[in-house]
């Protein structure tokens, strides 16, 4: 097992006991929740006659559901969306949680809300009732998603049952390359550690090339570690994180920020630390990355070909054949020159204030506009970034180039509100999921670095943004 | 869902052996809008049922009352929604175990919060186990959690349960909500002391 990482000591420093299961209780500072997981965690409370034990300690907004247009027309045309936010309003209310609604200013995808409030901090355990929450790993915290059984166990115990994983350096060393982003550093590592490779660990990403990423750069690769099948995801806190945290609403002033930030000097990994595995790889030569099947780890180079089945062991082939039956693509070809309908920039991965400002300056450097055969989305990630972005110009930008500018929320990435890509169409995205059916039945999704899908837009094909900079 | 100890799981078994088999797969987002676990009943694998047209395993009458579940790898990889393993106790004859390769690191929790037992087996047991199953559709087995086991009148299949789960299967203690009760006294007074406090 591993000694002196973050993860031993952010777990020793919240572990309450063991149980009789064998597994540790884990007190949990601070838990997210959001419409879709929470109300049948609320109705296990109310069975059980149990109340919150820290209400402050958990906070609410709505993101899953929520239309990119007119989000606050209510009640929903969709019966089943408005019943659901009753149920977290009603949840709210009773339970006496924190909540930013839709007319708060501050709503958002509650992965890009959290760390935007300065509520995510180094050294934290944070649980949210959402895979992607490894998101928060950014931050140097031990941040992982959790079923609706366990969220009411949060709201009931402010602790979790759980087992310790293992940990697994990955080092990218070496500058990434103009056009290259932290998107492709994730899609990366999944590509060459696949999509279970991370079974059992948690992952420590490491290096100069994550040393040189902004936060938002960090959070996008830590968000997508559930991807490759660890469930926590982490980068050392550093000057970078500290500097992103300090003044923000819900970050420590005065003699407490003094205190906190010798604390979270104290969780970085010890330099002789142990490990249960350290992967190294270099990211000078790494190219902007591009999914051609129907999961994360199915990824190619931009310039690469699509893979054939009989590239693979016999015992994938019959899955790889399936992937491009779904994906309607051939293998040997290139996937560059893939005609789209759709663009996506946005999701919890990519609808941060920099993504938002990279798309903008690229298709403002060759003014480029829309193709007619296209319909693109841009989606802030929360109320804050919509008007951060709107301040700089940012909306101005996209409108002129024929970008949807829409309001906040989890929007294309997953097929459960408005926003859904029709039936065998094609969708150039930001987000993390490219499942079968995920942005809705039967589409097809592409994952690349928000400027890729800007490109994608621009050209209405798979394109290589290098040669449009 | 089961109370207190799970020492076996009897009841037909349906093979569904399909590699990464994301839970968007095992329940579509766009159902997640309903807020009850009871009104999953019915919707596993929705999407690929309706394009296999009768085909699927889930569809085939002789499957029609299985409790046990034989997948492939990476079995429920992906979102973190409970709603996927309520949806496969509410499906066919309930769903009470799975035998796979592999899992996705939330889904097989979530299974073993709701009593649901989670098995591995080699891909051979599990090729070897399928073919048998379709060619003995109504074949009865029983799934003895400490024994490892999976056993039917001819024969049997070896598979695996992680040791500190099996031990929480027989125990009862699988369900760890009343073992986090107990000791809220001890998670208080540690939060006082945990970020944001510094």
């Amino acid at each position: 097992m591993s000694e002196g990482t973050l993860l031993d000591k952010v777990w020793e420093r919240h572990r309450i006991g063991t149980l009789k299961n064998g597994q540790d209780q884990l007190a949990i500072d601070l838990h997210l929740i959001h419409e879709v997981t929470s109300p049948q965690a609320f109705a296990m409370l109310r069975e059980r006659r149990l109340h919150v034990l820290a209400p402050d300690r958990t906070v609410a907004t709505v993101d899953h559901i929520v239309p990119t247009v007119h989000p606050s027309l209510r009640p929903y045309l969709d019966n089943a969306a408005e019943k659901m936010m009753q149920a977290l309003e009603q949840g709210v209310r009773e339970f006496g949680i924190k909540f930013y609604s839709l007319d708060s200013g501050k709503q958002g995808i509650v992965h890009v809300i959290g760390p935007e409030l300065g509520l995510t901090q180094p050294g934290m355990t944070i649980a949210c009732g959402d895979s992607h929450t490894s998101t928060h790993g950014a931050f140097g915290s031990v941040a992982f998603g959790i079923g609706t059984t366990e969220l009411a166990h949060v709201l009931a115990t402010q602790s979790l049952a759980q087992s310790r994983p293992g940990v697994r350096r990955i080092e990218w060393n070496g500058e990434l390359g103009p056009g290259v982003y932290a998107k492709d550093v994730i899609l990366a590592t999944i590509g060459e550690l696949g999509i279970n490779g991370g079974k059992g660990f948690a992952y420590e990403f490491a290096g100069t090339a994550i040393d040189g990423l902004g936060m938002e750069g960090r959070m996008t690769i830590c968000n997508m570690t559930i991807e490759g099948g660890a469930k926590v995801g982490y980068v050392n806190p550093d000057q970078t994180t500290f500097d992103y945290v300090r003044g923000r609403e819900f970050a420590p002033t005065g003699d407490q920020l003094g205190r906190a930030l010798r604390y979270w000097k104290s969780v970085r990994s010890e330099p002789d630390a142990k490990y249960d595995d350290v992967r190294q790889f270099d990211s000078s030569r790494l190219a902007p990355q591009v999914t051609w099947g129907t999961n994360p780890g199915q990824v190619i180079s931009i310039d690469d070909l699509i893979p054939r089945p009989e590239d693979f062991p016999d015992s994938q082939r019959a899955g790889v054949t399936k992937a491009l039956a779904y994906i309607g693509l051939k293998g040997g070809e290139r996937i560059v020159g893939t005609p789209i309908d759709w663009a996506f920039i946005g999701a919890c991965t990519n609808s941060r204030i920099s993504d938002l400002r990279e798309a903008a300056s690229f298709v403002a450097q060759g003014k480029y506009h829309v193709a007619k055969s296209v319909t693109a989305l841009v989606v802030p990630g929360s109320q804050q970034v919509k008007a951060q972005a709107e301040m700089e110009g940012l909306d101005t930008i996209f409108k002129e180039a024929g970008f949807q500018w829409r309001d906040s929320g989890c929007s294309m990435c997953l097929g459960m509100n408005p926003d859904q890509v029709g039936e065998y169409q094609r969708c150039a995205a930001s987000s993390n999921r490219n499942f079968e059916g995920r942005q809705g039945r039967n589409s097809r999704g592409h994952l690349m670095s928000p400027v890729m899908v800007a490109a994608a837009a621009v050209t209405g094909q798979i394109t290589d943004a290098r040669e449009l900079m | 869902m089961p109370e207190g100890p799970i020492s076996r799981v009897t009841g037909t078994v349906v093979p569904y052996v399909r590699d990464r088999v994301d839970t968007d797969r095992i329940i579509p987002a766009r159902f997640l809008k309903e807020t009850t676990f009871e009104a999953m009943a019915g919707y596993a694998f929705t999407d690929e049922r309706t394009d296999e047209k009768g085909k699927h395993p889930f569809d085939q009458p002789q499957y029609a009352g299985a409790e046990i579940l034989v997948a492939g790898s990476d079995f429920g990889v992906g979102s973190s929604r409970e709603h996927a393993p309520h949806a496969l106790m509410r499906t066919l004859g309930g769903i009470k175990a799975i035998v796979a390769e592999s899992y996705g690191p939330i889904f097989w929790p979530n299974c073993v919060q709701n009593g649901i037992v989670v098995a591995t087996a080699d891909r051979r047991t599990i090729n070897d186990l399928a073919a048998f199953v379709e060619a003995n559709p109504s074949a009865e087995f029983t799934l003895d959690v400490r024994a490892q086991l999976l056993q039917h009148e001819g024969g049997v299949y070896t598979v695996s349960v992680d040791t500190a789960v099996r031990q929480s299967y027989l125990d009862g203690s699988w369900n760890t909500f009343g073992q986090l009760l107990e000791n809220v006294d001890a998670v208080r007074a540690a939060l006082a002391g945990l970020p944001p406090h510094y």
